[in-house]
């Protein structure tokens, strides 16, 4: 069947809007209430987006110091509270739950033909552990902050620091726990709620990639969970499991930390990687090339992610066996994603390709990736790593990553749905604008930061030798254009709110059971159950005579 | 309609919904979670165990062995209980049903009465971390007092989450006064599994904490 | 129930069995012996109380996935810890890094 004929029941004009998810209730509480998939991934868009530009703030006074190579902004102090609170913000209050607990919410159930996640409830109690610790930690970490950096070292940030740590490893803990349920919650609903006939090679990419984040999210955040206790613990009573000068080991904590936080950073991409996968086969009007590689180049990459996090602990004092162990498994990590990139890059060989905002996102999301990636390598080998660690270098491989990679990806997943989420289109020129804008923003401030480190410029240092001074303000410079890139979007998808036109079911005539319901979907997502056994990304040419 | 079926008519053995389906996968990965919970603790004790070895076992032999038996015997005999009155709310027998949860309340209280008995003691003895400190025979005093703060971490996250399991066993124990047919056979089962669980944790936390280094 | 009963009657078995050996001198025998009984401990409560004996092939492997996941922090983290002092490099600690403590 193909998709354009597959739309939802003709209806009345005007009776659209009175069914749809959005009109099911107009009160504070039939929101803060709700167990419906897609208000609670709205809230998470809310509160998300409010995270995402405090965040920014922080990241905005930083690069504003940087601007000069003297300390002319904030002290020494303040810096450490301003990058700590960059990290923290934008580690456990964007990029981990950003496109899961947005677009995974609304989306995934759409997509295998469910009327809902496995357990409603527990989602919305997820968005209030998400809320309640994400104000509790910026409450921390504005009052008073903290100075550790987001890694909370030790024996600082278990002796020496005098700041909000406890507080702050609270605050994360909550959050953790929100992160812990939404992936259980997926977990169970890809296995038991798809529809008929939609085995898990029919599954489109974007819920195969929050099925392994989902996964990563189980089994690392706990460890994460656990650490921040005992830290905690050892903080509160003054004893040195971590602490050298007590007999303690400062390794053990980084082991435990980093068990945790290199499989996150898949948690940061993996989505933002199916998100590429959904729409750059929509923009080419091809099926995405290999599907099977590319669904299990996503279970490698969430199984390998689990092998490599010593690669963070190189200079640390690991044993160099162990070092070198690490260091081969991270360049193993490497064949996965490149794989992905050379099937995207295939995907578009011989389509017919149109430049809309979120394929422009999601191009954009191929290339800085990739860049990411490759200086990835580069910091795995540990001859280059004793060079470049803990300088910009390596400021500017996860800036790649994170931002270059997730955040794009996280626009173009809204770009992508957000005619079927509010039922308006945006005005594309803008759009357009707004996302070649932020692309070359991007590459202005963290390209430089790849030569700063090279040259030896130390990361988390508020001022900085003359030398430097030109590429600083580069990078701020380029900083300034992103920030406006960034207010683009704020601007023209709240303008759409209103003055936008409507959506039809299926504005890009993609592939996928949630562009067959209306744009915005009813209360109970479809009127009739799907059929769930049409090929993912059946973009044939046969199909596309019909459209 | 088929698949969805199909992958439930063999769960547990028994014909299920897929209610109960879901309900046990997510219980699954929810102690998936509590497994890398409690893992790491594991972890940073046999980091102890390796780079102070001496100590960790000097350490280890100053807890109380009668405690620490007698506890995993009563936990072991709750999970007995707990699988008991599980299979007795699955065939339909209420009443029995929540005798046996009445007894799984009622060991896990005898587990957190003896654990509370033995921390008074380690009180006294000198065995909790802080000036006062000593363990006999420890050349290293500072590792020793690290022995028991993983001790003292790990037994009190344990009893927590006993109280938890309780709490949900109670709550099972009021469902079934009700009388809610399969949901509160199934809330049943599923609260047991937590409930064994925290019975696994106790398996393993009994030999590195009170066996280690004993026969030195 | 008879099932339970018997596999109660079996952990109590073992548990005597690891409670008793401790006490003799075994050398490194006594830690093997422990944690192997108390994988068979573990094993039972999983296999007969959890019922993964009779469940569906799923539960099995969330369960074998999660211990396989923790192992992977032992094996790795405890790869670094037993090869530290074999061949230190230029930037670990002229001193252990695992000291010997101060009291």
């Amino acid at each position: 069947m193909s998709p354009s004929a597959n739309t939802a029941l003709p209806q009345a004009p005007g009776s659209r809007q009175s069914s749809s998810y959005l009109h099911d209730g107009y009160t504070l509480w039939s929101w803060l209430g709700s167990r419906d998939h897609k208000r609670i991934g709205v809230l998470y868009a809310l509160s998300i987006t409010t995270f995402f530009f405090i965040g920014a703030a922080a990241a905005a006074l930083m690069r504003l110091e940087l601007a000069t190579p003297a300390a002319d902004v904030v002290d020494a102090d303040t810096y450490n509270r301003l990058f700590t609170a960059h990290g923290v913000i934008m580690v456990w209050m964007f990029l981990i739950p950003a496109i899961p607990s947005v677009f995974g919410n609304f989306a995934l159930p759409l997509m295998i033909g469910a009327r809902d996640l496995a357990f409603p409830r527990l989602n919305l109690l997820s968005w209030y552990l998400y809320v309640g610790g994400g104000l509790f930690t910026i409450a921390a970490l504005m009052l008073g902050g903290v100075d550790t950096g987001w890694t909370f070292y030790t024996p600082y940030s278990s002796v020496f620091s005098n700041t909000n740590v406890i507080l702050t490893l609270l605050g994360v803990l909550v959050l953790g726990f929100s992160s812990i349920l939404t992936g259980l919650n997926f977990i169970v609903t890809v296995h038991t709620l798809r529809a008929p006939g939609m085995g898990w090679f029919g599954l489109p990419l974007f819920v195969w990639a929050v099925y392994a984040t989902s996964i990563i999210l189980v089994l690392a955040t706990p460890v994460l969970a656990i650490t921040l206790l005992l830290l905690a613990a050892e903080r509160l009573f003054h004893i040195g499991l971590f602490n050298p000068a007590l007999g303690g080991d400062p390794l053990l904590f980084q082991h435990l930390f980093w068990f945790y936080s290199h499989p996150a950073v898949y948690i940061m991409v993996l989505p933002a990687m199916g998100v590429a996968s959904e729409i750059i086969p929509c923009f080419a009007r091809r099926p995405v090339f290999g599907y099977r590689f590319m669904a299990f180049a996503i279970i490698g990459i969430a199984i390998i992610s689990f092998l490599v996090w010593g690669h963070h602990m190189f200079v640390s004092g690991q044993s160099v066996y162990a070092s070198m162990v690490f260091s081969v498994l991270s360049f193993m990590v490497a064949v996965p994603s490149a794989i992905k990139v050379f099937n995207w890059t295939a995907t578009l060989y011989k389509g017919a390709i149109t430049f809309s905002a979120p394929m422009l996102y999601a191009l954009g999301f191929v290339i800085l990736f990739l860049q990411g990636g490759l200086t990835g390598l580069f910091l795995a080998s540990l001859a280059v790593d004793v060079h470049v660690t803990d300088t910009y270098f390596v400021v500017a491989h996860f800036h790649y990553i994170m931002v270059g990679g997730s955040v794009m990806a996280y626009l173009g997943a809204a770009h992508y749905w957000w005619p079927k989420i509010t039922g308006r289109l945006y005005p594309q020129a803008w759009a357009r604008a707004a996302a070649l804008l932020i692309f070359a923003g991007f590459n202005l401030t963290f390209f430089p930061q790849y030569l700063l480190g090279y040259e030896g410029m130390p990361r988390r240092y508020h001022s900085y030798p003359e030398q430097f001074q030109v590429l600083n303000v580069l990078s701020s410079s380029g900083a300034a254009v992103l920030a406006i890139g960034y207010l683009l979007p704020v601007g023209y998808l709240l303008w759409s709110l209103w003055r936008g036109k409507r959506s039809p079911p299926n504005p890009w005539g993609a592939t996928g059971l949630e562009w067959t319901t209306p744009s915005p979907p009813p209360q109970h997502n479809f009127d009739r159950e799907p059929d769930g056994s049409a090929r993912p990304y059946d973009y044939s040419p046969a199909n596309e005579g019909a459209s | 309609m088929s698949a969805r079926h199909a992958a439930v008519r063999t769960a547990s053995g028994c014909a299920g919904t897929a209610d109960d389906a879901r309900a046990r996968i997510g219980m699954w990965v929810f102690l998936a979670s509590e497994i890398m919970f409690f893992g790491p603790v594991f972890f940073a004790y046999l980091y102890g165990r390796h780079a102070w070895t001496q100590a960790f076992e000097a350490a280890s032999r100053s807890t109380d062995l009668a405690c620490g038996t007698l506890n995993t015997a009563l936990l072991l005999t709750s999970s007995a209980a707990m699988a008991a009155a599980a299979l007795r709310a699955e065939q339909g027998a209420r009443r029995q049903a929540r005798r046996g949860l009445g007894a799984v309340v009622l060991l896990g209280a005898a587990f957190l009465l003896v654990k509370g008995y033995e921390y008074r003691q380690d009180w006294h003895e000198g065995l909790v971390p802080g000036p006062g400190f000593h363990v006999a025979q420890a050349a290293d005093q500072a590792a020793a007092q690290l022995f028991y703060f993983v001790y003292f971490f790990a037994t009190l996250l344990h009893a927590l989450h006993v109280i938890i399991g309780m709490g949900l066993v109670l709550y099972c124990r009021g469902l079934l006064a009700r009388g809610s047919g399969q949901t509160g056979a199934r809330r049943v089962e599923i609260c047991g599994l937590y409930w064994h669980f925290v019975d696994l944790v106790w398996i393993f936390l009994y030999p590195a904490l009170y066996l280690a280094g004993r026969a030195s | 129930m008879k099932t339970i009963v018997l596999v109660w009657a079996g952990l109590l078995a073992l548990l005597a069995a690891t409670a008793a050996s401790s006490l003799i001198p075994l050398g490194i025998a006594n830690a093997a012996l422990n944690i192997g009984i108390a994988a068979a401990k573990a094993a039972l409560v999983a296999l007969f109380f959890m019922r993964l004996r009779r469940s569906i092939a799923l539960l099995r492997l969330i369960a074998v996935v999660s211990l396989l996941a923790l192992g992977l922090l032992f094996l790795l983290g405890g790869a670094d810890l037993v090869t530290r002092h074999i061949e230190r490099s230029a930037w670990q600690d002229a001193r252990p890094s695992v000291s010997a403590g101060q009291h």
